[in-house]
């Protein structure tokens, strides 16, 4: 055999080894934090008893979310208490059962219980807590005659719906294989019907289940959004940001409200740092307050508020709402953000 | 001299695929068939090898890019980086020097081509970006020029690998594609199979080696029709007086 044959091997060989190592990852086509949705839109709970209902959690982001807890906030019900899920890996979901009973303000009638969800995710070694708020639609129907009849769903033998399923990485590899393969043939023999017939096969197989799980949608959300560190605009930083005694004073002297939207998208690396020093500014002087943007989920309000230039979403950008000023990416971040915030309106 | 203006219409189409977001259009879900940066202001395609990186750090089975690869390979295989790439095109500009320099160098993009899918899976980030090229000019330069970039680290080491390519282009014709392209490495894996073809009539071939001085990847067409490097240009063809060797769409399979 010729070098160059062995050469053509090889790279096929190549090709095989890259598919292997992509499939053995595995996950879905999406890319947001957690998303909480209650199984149900409206719960009825007897005055004087009890009901149940699911909290489902979809972590679609590339990162494992911590310590998710639920907490009650407002409205006439009682949570029973929660079991918190500790982590939920990337590209999983689960859920929380949640037994609310009547309040004793609770009357006949609809009404709406508001609760607070927490949790902590992690990009590489930044850390944030996250808390949400959710509300519950309720319906408090007649009391019941005898509160033991009540029927609550038993949270841990009946889940809302069947768990999606697990992503089959061993079709992927299955696919790759069959690929490489191909192509090894294909290049020590060159074009025959067979391998021409196959590779079409591939590309049925490959087009149609990638956009059956939107794959071409998570490729269009890639291409566009502008991350300013992905392609090497900025540094990525390694370090949380330290707000510098001067800032601080600066930021305690405004004395106006101010009102800032952090754009991010959960898979830029520049983005936990803008964010961090953000909630730093927000932490020293109440009167500025911040609104997280996922521009993958509000491309809209991207647009809305001109964080898209040229048809590009660039994350992660700093707005203030009164000016209309935005400031893109974390290089010099400070001294920017602090003339953003002391620029009159 | 048919090809090289059929083929000029190719590029220019490219060109007008690549930067067709001037009109405003935005962003597609189209995977553009070369190396063109999707951060670039007026791409309205996505990158193959920027969403490949993507795909192994979110840990996605590439389905939708495959499909799309396969079918860009079956169809062309290299011929795109000839007619149709916008970076293949200004490798093209400055194909000065047609030199012919050891084959076994040309593998040197499928070493790139794994650097780039191992480094995405390591680092968790898209490392091959920072350093292409392509993106200097498409996304580095412009950003600059609107005032979203400014001149910094990586700025520089833009700037850095692309006076290195460019250097390395007027040394050696194409240079960049013919060693370090990792799109021309995928799209090389399905020369062989690809509808798009070079082929030789040994018959007529008098062994006179002209097309040899005249291919801008070094390769010897007489000899390596079917080479793995051929971008299908068709320089050689128009040069070819005894018509040996033609460019041409089949499904036939190879006798």
């Amino acid at each position: 055999m010729k070098w160059a044959e062995a050469c053509r091997w090889c790279a096929g060989v190549v090709w095989f080894l890259l598919a292997i190592l992509v499939a053995a990852f595995s996950g879905s086509a999406q890319s947001s934090i957690l998303e909480f949705s209650f199984d149900s839109e409206s719960l009825a709970i007897p005055l004087n008893g009890a009901a149940s209902v699911w909290l489902r959690i979809d972590n679609a982001s590339v990162y494992e979310a911590d310590a998710i807890e639920i907490a009650w906030l407002d409205g006439p019900v009682l949570l029973n208490p929660v079991e918190p899920i500790e982590v939920l890996d990337a590209f999983s979901d689960g859920s929380i059962p949640i037994i609310l009973s009547a309040g004793s303000d609770a009357a006949l009638g609809e009404s709406e219980a508001v609760f607070e969800v927490s949790y902590t995710y992690c990009i590489n070694d930044l850390c944030f807590q996250i808390i949400e708020q959710m509300a519950l639609r309720l319906e408090f129907i007649p009391a019941v005659v005898d509160p033991l009849d009540v029927q609550i769903v038993d949270p841990v033998l009946i889940p809302p719906e069947a768990e999606p399923s697990a992503f089959p990485p061993l079709f992927a590899v299955i696919l790759g294989s069959c690929l490489a393969g191909l192509l090894v043939v294909g290049n020590m023999s060159g074009r025959r019907w067979w391998v021409t017939l196959l590779l079409v096969v591939v590309i049925g197989v490959g087009l149609g289940y990638g956009i059956l799980l939107k794959q071409d949608q998570q490729a269009q959300s890639i291409g566009a959004v502008l991350c300013t560190s992905c392609v090497g605009i900025e540094e990525t930083p390694h370090e949380p940001p330290d707000l510098s005694d001067n800032a601080r004073a600066r930021v305690q002297a405004l004395t106006d409200n101010t009102e800032l939207l952090l754009f991010t998208a959960v898979w830029c690396h520049a983005c936990p740092y803008a964010k961090a020093m953000v909630q730093q500014v927000v932490a020293v002087n109440p009167l500025v307050t911040v609104q997280l943007i996922d521009v993958d989920e509000s491309q809209n309000a991207a647009s809305q508020y001109g964080i898209v230039q040229s048809g590009r979403t660039i994350v992660p950008a700093i707005l203030r709402v009164d000016t209309g000023e935005v400031i893109f990416g974390i290089e010099d971040l400070e001294a920017r953000l602090m003339s953003l915030l002391e620029g009159s309106p | 001299m048919k090809i090289a203006r059929a083929r000029r219409v190719g590029q220019s189409l490219g060109l007008l695929l690549g930067f067709f977001g001037i009109t405003g259009i935005g962003m597609t879900h189209l995977i553009f068939p070369g190396l063109h940066c999707y951060a670039c202001p007026w791409a309205i395609t996505v990158c193959p090898i920027g969403l490949a990186q993507n795909l192994v750090i979110f840990g996605t089975p590439p389905y939708f890019w495959m499909g799309m690869i396969v079918a860009y390979g079956l169809a062309a295989g290299r011929g795109f980086c000839g007619w149709f790439c916008p970076f293949g095109t200004l490798n093209d500009l400055l194909s000065f020097r047609k030199v012919k320099i050891g084959d076994a160098l040309s593998y040197s993009k499928f070493v790139v081509l794994a650097g780039t899918i191992l480094a995405a899976w390591i680092f968790a980030d898209t490392m091959f970006c920072k350093l292409c090229p392509a993106a200097s000019i498409e996304a580095s330069i412009p950003y600059l020029i609107m005032g979203v970039a400014k001149v910094n680290r990586p700025f520089l080491v833009h700037m850095g690998t692309l006076a290195a390519t460019l250097a390395g282009m007027v040394l050696i014709a194409r240079f960049w594609c013919r060693y370090l392209c990792p799109m021309g490495a995928l799209l090389a894996l399905f020369n062989r199979v690809s509808f798009l073809k070079l082929k030789l009539d040994k018959h007529r071939c008098s062994g006179c080696a002209v097309c040899t001085t005249v291919c801008p990847m070094g390769i010897e067409p007489h000899e390596q029709y079917d080479n793995h490097n051929c971008i299908k240009c068709g320089r050689c063809v128009d040069t070819c007086h005894l018509g040996a060797l033609s460019l041409g769409f089949g499904v036939k399979d190879d006798k």
